[in-house]
């Protein structure tokens, strides 16, 4: 984990069709949570619609929800909500 | 040697003839000279190509180069570069890519192809596992259809650079198309994969990309992504992509029509192809290149109209408009979008496919070709029809296609007589500008100078735009000229049109940024360039631990460039093929009724001369003994001996 910036735990959000496939946020996912660039070792995927001319996001199970991919995109195609505490 | 930081450490050769490939160590020389990029492939494609190849030779060897910041986040790092023989020059040429970033992950910088497969092939690269791969089946498909095939059986995350019927065909202007939306376009390295029988090279990766100071790197991305997200001028290249420039270059007056025999006709940006058309009625989306938070490419879907529900996968708007829509005439926004499509499909670039039809059209105006040299075709401007058959005649070398498929230099040899002296070419490449009707700056006398033929190095501020000296030295500074080189620049103002300054001398420094944004993978569209040397050579640093000043890095590029010389000087290029042609020289040409040139024989030899002495070369354009001994490149010092006076 990138040691300047701790942990925040969001629940992450797909928004709409806004992914220009860049892959900034595998970059940044890999950057952040292993300390390399990897798109193997992200913890989500962007495939491909619409004849290749569109982009979907999928988180995978291993997203450990950090926010830093859509902190990152520059298209804002990912949104990041951060988690209400529980009241008792 | 340990691994640098920034680089994956290797070189895969693959050789067709022999079907095998090997790995190996990418040298620390290669990597501290030479950067990456066209440099690289440069320094490695002058060693192992020998003078005189010819393109189709199976000694031809393709280049192809991931630069260091590909495959990280550095804003707009997603350019591969690759080197080759060009059909056009019979030279060493380089083109520009947005894709095959994967090789990166799959452990290789470079990528060297030799040989020739005895039937048709493809390379598959999946880490350190090399296939080559028989493609009997896929011969003949067009690109978007070969892509899909291969994303259909490996997945869509593979990187796909195929080339369609054009380039089995060997047109000489035939384009590698990656991922559908990026092309190595110019210069024909499309028939250079065909005339080795490879279809496509297909490459996934799972391997890591160290960073040196991942703090320190990460900081300067982050201050290089905001200031371009903060450009005054990153909303608009967002929208448009590269339509941004479309109403500046008809102001201009860069568009060159039919043939250059004409400027560009009224009402290009405001009426026929409008912005507001174009984002409302035909795009359907953004697509970016890898770590680009601009997005140029776009996605198109047509609504309303004949070709209504048509999806195009276009890389640049402002070659389609310009080519089919200006150049050739098309005065219809949906029909330059299917020629252009079209066009991605069989495998061709824009450009040399219109400067040669357009080409082929004057000279039949001119009666120097008839309908029994085109097989009854009546040749005229502006027909889409018609465009839309010589496409697929020219892929398919039918018909006219076969002589048209030439290009301009080569089929102007071919008809002889009159024809060749209306070539618009530069070292055998058709030209984007006419340089008589612009603003006369570095981008157009790089025209002239470039190695690799006709085509501009950057196209920056100065495009177009006449620029005072107070309004040049900021520039100076972001492309990191030395103070004593700029006031030099400053001191010796070249006469004409120019601006209060030395083009020729700010041309090569024009062309050491270029190099630079090349070399580093780095985008060399025009929003890009505020990011300029020193923040680029600090994010080298930060990346690979290797400490460079921008000026160390401009003059790893410095070499990059003697290297290109000397190759063309080892090929038999000299002054001469820098002073442009016929037309250019000897011809003035209209535009919103007013005259334009010609740009004398004489008056270009003038500034060929002011460059020749920035670059250390001697009068003949031969860099000299001493400077390539400054640069560290002795061998090819030993090499041009029989070229430096005696």
């Amino acid at each position: 984990m990138e040691e300047t910036e701790k942990t925040k735990p969001f629940n992450m959000f797909i928004p709409s069709d806004k992914c220009s496939g860049c892959l900034t946020c595998l970059l940044v996912c890999s950057f952040f949570n292993q300390g390399v660039f990897s798109l193997a070792k992200a913890n989500l995927r962007i495939s491909r619609c619409d004849e290749g001319s569109r982009f979907m996001i999928t988180f995978l199970p291993s997203c450990i929800k950090c926010g830093f991919c859509a902190k990152y995109c520059p298209w804002n195609a990912i949104e990041r909500v951060k988690k209400i505490k529980e009241v008792k | 040697m340990a691994k640098i930081p920034g680089y994956a450490g290797k070189i895969l050769y693959v050789n067709l003839t022999q079907r095998t490939s090997e790995a190996k160590d990418l040298s620390e020389d290669l990597i501290k000279n030479f950067v990456g990029g066209p440099a690289m492939n440069a320094r490695l494609a002058y060693e192992i190509i020998k003078p005189k190849t010819e393109f189709s030779s199976p000694e031809n060897v393709i280049l192809i180069n991931i630069p260091p910041f590909m495959g990280t986040f550095a804003p707009s790092a997603g350019r591969a570069s690759i080197a080759a023989i060009s059909p056009q020059t019979n030279s060493l040429a380089y083109s520009g890519t947005g894709g095959l970033y994967n090789l990166k992950f799959a452990g290789y910088d470079e990528l060297i192809i030799t040989g020739k497969a005895d039937r048709p092939v493809y390379l598959k690269i999946l880490d350190d596992d090399v296939e080559i791969v028989d493609a009997d089946d896929l011969w003949g498909k067009d690109t978007m259809e070969t892509t899909d095939i291969f994303w259909n059986k490996y997945g869509d995350d593979w990187n796909v650079a195929c080339i369609g019927p054009a380039g089995e065909n060997l047109v000489k202007y035939a384009a590698i198309n990656s991922n559908k939306f990026s092309l190595f376009a110019r210069e024909g390295f499309g028939a250079v994969m065909g005339s080795k029988n490879l279809k496509a090279i297909v490459v996934q990766g799972t391997k890591d990309i160290e960073i040196a100071d991942r703090k320190r790197f990460r900081k300067v991305c982050d201050d290089a992504r905001k200031l371009l997200m903060e450009d005054r001028y990153f909303g608009g290249w967002r929208s448009l992509g590269s339509l941004i420039g479309l109403g500046h270059f008809e102001r201009a007056g860069m568009f060159p029509v039919k043939n250059q025999q004409e400027g560009a006709y009224e009402g290009i940006h405001d009426k026929i192809f409008s912005n507001k058309e174009f984002v409302t009625r035909l795009k359907s989306g953004d697509v970016a290149c890898m770590a680009c938070p601009v997005g140029c490419k776009h996605a198109i879907k047509i609504k309303g109209g004949t070709y209504d529900g048509k999806v195009a996968s276009l890389s640049c708007l402002l070659s389609t408009i310009q080519t089919f829509g200006v150049t050739y005439t098309i005065k219809n926004y949906d029909e330059t979008i299917v020629c252009a499509d079209l066009c991605d499909r069989y495998g061709m670039d824009y450009f040399s496919i219109v400067n040669t039809v357009s080409y082929a059209t004057e000279l039949y105006d001119k009666g120097i070709i008839t309908k029994k040299d085109t097989g009854g075709i009546a040749m005229e401007w502006g027909s889409p029809e018609l465009m839309k058959e010589l496409i697929s005649k020219i892929a398919l070398r039918q018909g006219i296609g076969d002589l048209l498929a030439e290009g301009c230099y080569w089929m102007g040899q071919k008809i002889g007589g009159e024809a060749p002296k209306y070539a618009v070419t530069v070292k055998g490449v058709d030209t984007i500008y006419d340089p008589r009707v612009p603003i006369f700056s570095p981008e157009m006398l790089s025209i002239y100078t470039n190695p690799k033929g006709a085509y501009p190095t950057l196209q920056s501020w100065t495009l177009g735009t006449k620029t005072t000296p107070d309004g040049l030295k900021p520039i100076m500074n972001i492309l990191g000229v030395p103070q004593e080189r700029q006031e030099r620049i400053l001191a010796e103002p070249t006469g004409g049109n120019e601006g209060g300054y030395n083009v020729p001398r700010l041309t090569k420094w024009y062309d050491e940024f270029y190099g630079l944004l090349d070399a580093t993978g780095l985008c060399a569209r025009s929003i890009f360039h505020v990011l300029g040397a020193e923040r680029i050579a600090e994010m080298y640093t930060a990346l690979t631990g290797i400490e460079k000043s921008s000026l160390e890095m401009l003059t790893d590029i410095e070499r990059n460039y003697n290297i290109r010389r000397a190759f063309n000087v080892r090929n038999g290029f000299g002054k001469n093929d820098d002073l442009g042609n016929d037309r250019w020289a000897t011809e003035t040409v209209t535009w919103k009724g007013e005259n334009y040139g010609p740009i004398t024989y004489d008056r270009i030899g003038n500034l060929l001369a002011e460059y020749y002495n920035e670059r250390g070369w001697d009068q003949e354009g031969v860099p000299t003994r001493q400077k390539l001994e400054e640069l560290g490149l002795e061998d090819i010092a030993k090499d041009l001996e029989d070229y430096f006076p005696k």
